[in-house]
């Protein structure tokens, strides 16, 4: 086998394992656009009939309007706590060392792995007793913490990539505190990692079900991801405009896809490896 | 990035050392906010749950204490046997969920045409909420949706199955949409750990005539154990952490008990039933089902030779 064939039959086969991650989506948009007898008639087949009927009815029967500015409150708020919690922990973990300091940094991290549902049921206790349960603010900083763990791991790692102990010492030496060195410095390097958290948590926290349905129960501080999904199990809504509905949930993380493509792989190592 | 000398050579060179460096100064105002908020979210709750376990919590009233019972129960219910058991055969899924995406990732490992294309899209779905895609992918699997129309339409109708409603299937479905979820994530990661491998031992292997699997297995997995060994353990944990979505809205659970995962069997507990106590138990045995199972995990993985005690594995994770 020629290289040349063995590359392009490498490329059939990637093809190949996109459809999966396309038509689920195709089938999403066809279904959200099409009447409900044109489904009915052949619902495996093509869209003969177009209407945005399902999206309005799926849009006011759901206040999805209303939902969707819920979601924009707690995503705002959890980013800016888990960017700047992580930014100055990460930092402080770059210029710290020692058994106990690699101690405290991997307790921090671990705390991802202790399962949400487990936290939630003090914090939701506790939050009730307190008259703060259908905070979105609050339910925001939540969500924050929920991902400060991995937002920590992210950042320290692209500091101790980034930021050398020679960059370190030559601000020291120039007579910089530990503060100004952190300001004028840290944060600004870390600019992409700090774009990669911030894209995840937003995106995290915009998908969220467990936490918004826990703190948020009252229907009118629903978020949107919570307000589709309560939506799909009303007898009411046929298929379409349901289908309507998570068309309309997915789309604000499809944008930010689109526009943190790069941010977002870097989370994860990738971006290089053309 | 260049190595830098560490110890007391560097101390004398110049004022500033990081193992040095003092406790309790200043810059401790950075550190705050992160370890305050995740004890008051994260560690203090934890700590409160496992109090609360031994007791009928009764939030907003008088919670007596039951001891152990709130255990014993839990331990004797046939339910919380069949959850442990669902959980047990998720875990089937592992090999799946690490060879796929490992595999495409080599595949994809040198000047594929449009290979950054395609990692990207599949990494479409680490952005989206498994709520809604959950949804999706329930219309779609419904008896009368449309994979199960597009089958009968093309002649293949014997292929067509209740997916989410029969017993025996609702749970292999439910492993290949978590495949589905992390493939593009898995696939990212493992492509950067490859290309950040030592490019030359590929090229000697080549050489010397070892072939496509040779090289992978020969190669290729050896130069990226810690890496494999961080994404096992990402998943074999992310299966007692983030399946609550994926259950409440493909299946709610069901049929009977037989999709339930942990999460949300304990948030059934306790927001469903309110059972407070009961769900503070459990919560308790899910974190030492999460501990026991990462232990174990990580025991076989020094056994295997994948990652070369905890030291290094945390090195090697770090980078």
């Amino acid at each position: 086998m020629t290289l040349r064939v063995e590359r392009w039959l490498k490329t059939g086969i990637a093809a190949l394992i996109t459809i999966p991650f396309v038509v689920p989506f195709l089938m999403l948009l066809s279904t959200s656009f099409r009447t409900f007898k044109d489904y009915i008639d052949n619902p495996g087949g093509l869209p003969g009939a177009f209407t945005l009927n399902n999206l309005t009815a799926a849009w006011t029967g759901g206040n999805l309007g209303g939902a969707l500015i819920s979601s924009f409150i707690t995503c705002v708020v959890a980013c800016v706590v888990a960017g700047l919690a992580a930014l100055g922990g990460a930092y402080w973990f770059r210029i710290h060392q020692g058994r106990i300091v690699a101690a405290l940094r991997w307790t921090l991290v671990a705390g991802w792995a202790i399962p949400t549902v487990a936290w939630l049921i003090p914090v939701f206790v506790i939050l009730t007793e307190v008259g703060f349960s259908n905070s979105r603010v609050v339910t925001g900083v939540v969500d924050g913490v929920s991902s400060l763990p991995f937002a920590l791991y992210l950042l320290h790692t692209f500091f101790r990539q980034v930021l050398s102990t020679d960059i370190l010492e030559a601000a020291t030496l120039d007579g910089a505190t530990v503060l100004r060195t952190f300001g004028q410095i840290a944060v600004p390097l870390a600019r992409p990692a700090l774009a990669a958290v911030t894209a995840l948590v937003f995106v995290w926290t915009f998908g969220d079900l467990l936490v918004a349905a826990t703190l948020l129960q009252d229907p009118s501080v629903n978020t949107l991801t919570l307000a589709t999904a309560s939506l799909a199990t009303r007898e009411n809504l046929n298929l379409q405009e349901q289908a309507a509905a998570g068309l309309v949930a997915l789309l604000p993380t499809l944008l930010v896809f689109v526009f943190a493509q790069r941010a977002l792989q870097l989370g994860f190592g990738g971006g290089g490896g053309k | 990035m260049r190595k830098e000398p560490d110890g007391p050579a560097r101390k004398r060179r110049s004022g500033f050392s990081l193992e040095n460096s003092r406790f309790l100064d200043r810059s401790l105002i950075l550190l705050l906010p992160l370890v305050a908020l995740e004890a008051a979210v994260f560690f203090i709750p934890l700590i409160y749950v496992l109090n609360q376990s031994f007791y009928d919590w009764e939030p907003g009233a008088v919670s007596t204490f039951l001891g152990w019972e709130n255990y014993t129960t839990l331990f004797g219910e046939s339910q919380f046997w069949q959850v442990v058991s669902n959980q047990g055969y998720y875990l089937l899924g592992l090999p799946l969920w690490v060879l796929a995406p490992l595999l495409v990732a080599y595949m994809l490992r040198e000047r594929v045409p449009y290979a950054g294309a395609f990692r990207t899209i599949y990494f479409i779905p680490t952005v989206m909420s498994p709520a809604i895609v959950g949804l999706v992918f329930r219309s779609l699997l419904q008896d009368d949706g449309p994979i199960n129309a597009s089958l009968r339409a093309i002649g293949l109708g014997f292929l067509a199955q209740p997916w989410l409603t029969d017993a025996n299937l609702v749970k292999p479905v439910i492993i290949v949409l978590v495949l589905w979820a992390g493939f593009g994530t898995g696939v990212l990661i493992f492509s950067a750990a490859l290309s950040a491998a030592p490019q030359e031992q590929f090229e000697a292997a080549r050489l010397d005539g070892a072939g496509y699997w040779k090289e992978l297995w020969y190669i290729a997995v050896p130069a990226i154990r810690p890496t494999i060994a961080l994404w096992t353990l990402f998943q074999v944990v992310s299966i007692f952490l983030f399946m609550f979505s994926w259950v409440y809205v493909l299946t709610n659970g069901g049929p009977g008990l037989a999709s339930t995962t942990m999460d949300f069997f304990v948030y059934q507990t306790f927001i469903t039933f309110g059972f407070f106590g009961a769900a503070a138990a459990q919560s308790v045995v899910l974190v030492a089902m999460i501990v026991v199972v990462a232990l174990v995990f990580v025991a076989v993985a020094q056994l295997a030779g994948f990652i070369s005690g905890r030291r290094n594995a945390a090195q090697d994770t770090g980078r």
